[in-house]
């Protein structure tokens, strides 16, 4: 034989092994997380955890800051300095949220802007500004992707409902805007999340994460609680009973039962509608 | 090693990627082949933000990573990736800090302050172009317990803070807030 044609047998069999290796699955082909079981839109998702976002932040800001203002606990943008002993505000609640996330597994960005931020870092500029205008035009969440890459962005419209917000925002000396009004569209939270759809595991995990971030939050509340000077009994009471502050369990049990009900209605009726 | 990581094991910040040699190989082909959506990485997954973050976890960052993944700062992040820790602490470099000290000008070149409390105004030192002397009296991460210097000649000087990026002692004035886990025990 011809030393060019063993050399092409040999190129030829070493070629075979090489597809036999990198093709014929002897072994399992790994998972492909993105492709398995990925039913559920991201804007699906993302609602469910722009509601119960919603409720949390409801129930800190009128059960936990209000109610507590009136028992003596104060609460303090800078709570974070060590001269300064005080609760977060609702906003900041959820940047803890937010800081939690970014230990978790689950990739979701969760952020809070306006086009009138007191923290010049939260402006909302570039494209979601854009989409803000449209969300403040139609008073609707929108639903949008980057083109630059597969993220996905939801935004929803920060109201305001809660007299306070409306009166802090407008009291402080750094306010851009000092005339809001209950109801007026304050900002915007905006959620990331870098695939368009998800399985129902990773769904339940996210939202699952994002309590799990609540409850940190929450937790540096009652930190804080604890350095207080005045002794606030911390269990299962609430402040408009009297100096009592919730532990986190009957903080999370109470935003639990506002908003369970509402998420897994909405995924069942969602399952059940693709089925 | 980074400073801090010398007696660290490999596997407190790698983990093994999912599946064998072989899995992780066929994997990546059909991916190159369009079959598959994801790519997998081979023998060990990349280091991401929360392996870092589980002992480095600072409940007043300054500039949170989390928060330059918001759109708005897509612009600064091709400049430098602030939205990962690894952008500028690059491990197996025996150095601290791994990238230029003017990364400050990507977010902040229309600082303005309306009553500045330094000597050299922060217009001036924009206007000439000093990036480096941001990190002279300002803590990237806020994680020193310390009074901001009104006269620049009294802040850290850039040599000493380079030498700090590399592996000298620590320059900033005050007590660090948070240590890393590891340094607490």
């Amino acid at each position: 034989m011809k030393k060019s044609n063993q050399q092409f047998i040999i190129a030829v069999l070493i070629l075979i092994i090489v597809i036999v290796y990198l093709f014929v699955t002897a072994p399992p082909p790994l998972n492909n997380k993105q492709q398995l079981d990925a039913q559920l839109p991201v804007e699906f998702v993302l609602r469910l955890a722009n509601e119960e976002n919603k409720v949390v932040r409801k129930l800190y800001t009128k059960d936990i800051v209000q109610a507590g203002t009136k028992i003596g606990i104060k609460f303090d943008e800078k709570w974070q300095k060590e001269s300064v002993v005080a609760g977060m505000l609702p906003a900041q609640f959820l940047r803890e949220t937010a800081m939690y996330l970014e230990k978790s597994p689950v990739r979701l960005g969760l952020y809070l802007g306006s086009k009138y931020p007191i923290n010049e870092t939260n402006l909302i500029e570039g494209l979601q500004a854009t989409e803000f205008s449209k969300l403040t035009n139609k008073k609707q969440d929108v639903f949008f992707n980057l083109p630059a890459d597969e993220t996905f962005v939801f935004m929803s419209a920060d109201i305001a409902v809660v007299k306070a917000c409306v009166t802090c925002h407008n009291e402080h000396p750094e306010t851009p805007k000092a005339d809001w009004k209950m109801n007026d569209i304050m900002g915007a939270t905006t959620w990331l999340y870098p695939r368009k759809a998800m399985s129902v595991n990773d769904a339940l995990l996210l939202l699952s994460e994002l309590r799990n971030g609540f409850k940190y939050s929450y937790q540096l509340f009652l930190n804080e609680v604890k350095k207080m000077p005045k002794p606030y009994s911390i269990g299962n009471k609430w402040p408009d009973e009297g100096d009592f502050v919730p532990k986190t369990d009957t903080f999370m049990e109470k935003f639990s039962a506002l908003a369970s009900h509402s998420t897994m209605e909405k995924l069942l009726a969602h399952t059940a509608s693709n089925n | 090693m980074m400073v801090g990581h010398d007696n660290l094991q490999c596997s407190s910040c790698h983990q093994d990627e999912q599946g064998s040699f072989r899995q992780q190989l066929q994997a990546n082909i059909q991916y190159l082949l369009n079959n598959r959506k994801e790519a997998v990485s081979v023998g060990l997954k990349p280091v991401g933000n929360s392996e870092c973050i589980k002992c480095h976890e600072r409940p007043n960052e300054r500039h949170p990573v989390y928060r330059f993944r918001e759109p708005k700062y897509r612009k600064a992040t091709e400049k430098v990736r602030a939205d990962t820790c690894t952008a500028c602490h690059l491990e197996h470099k025996s150095k601290r800090i791994t990238v230029e000290m003017n990364y400050c000008m990507h977010c902040h070149d229309t600082l303005t302050l309306e009553e500045d409390p330094i000597d050299i105004s922060h217009q001036q030192l924009i206007e000439d172009n000093n990036w480096s002397s941001c990190l002279t009296c300002h803590d990237y991460h806020g994680n020193h317990n310390m009074k901001t210097e009104t006269e620049i000649k009294k802040a850290i000087t850039v040599p000493a803070l380079k030498k700090y990026f590399d592996r000298a002692a620590n320059p900033y004035p005050g007590k660090i807030i948070h240590k890393a886990k590891n340094e607490e025990k």
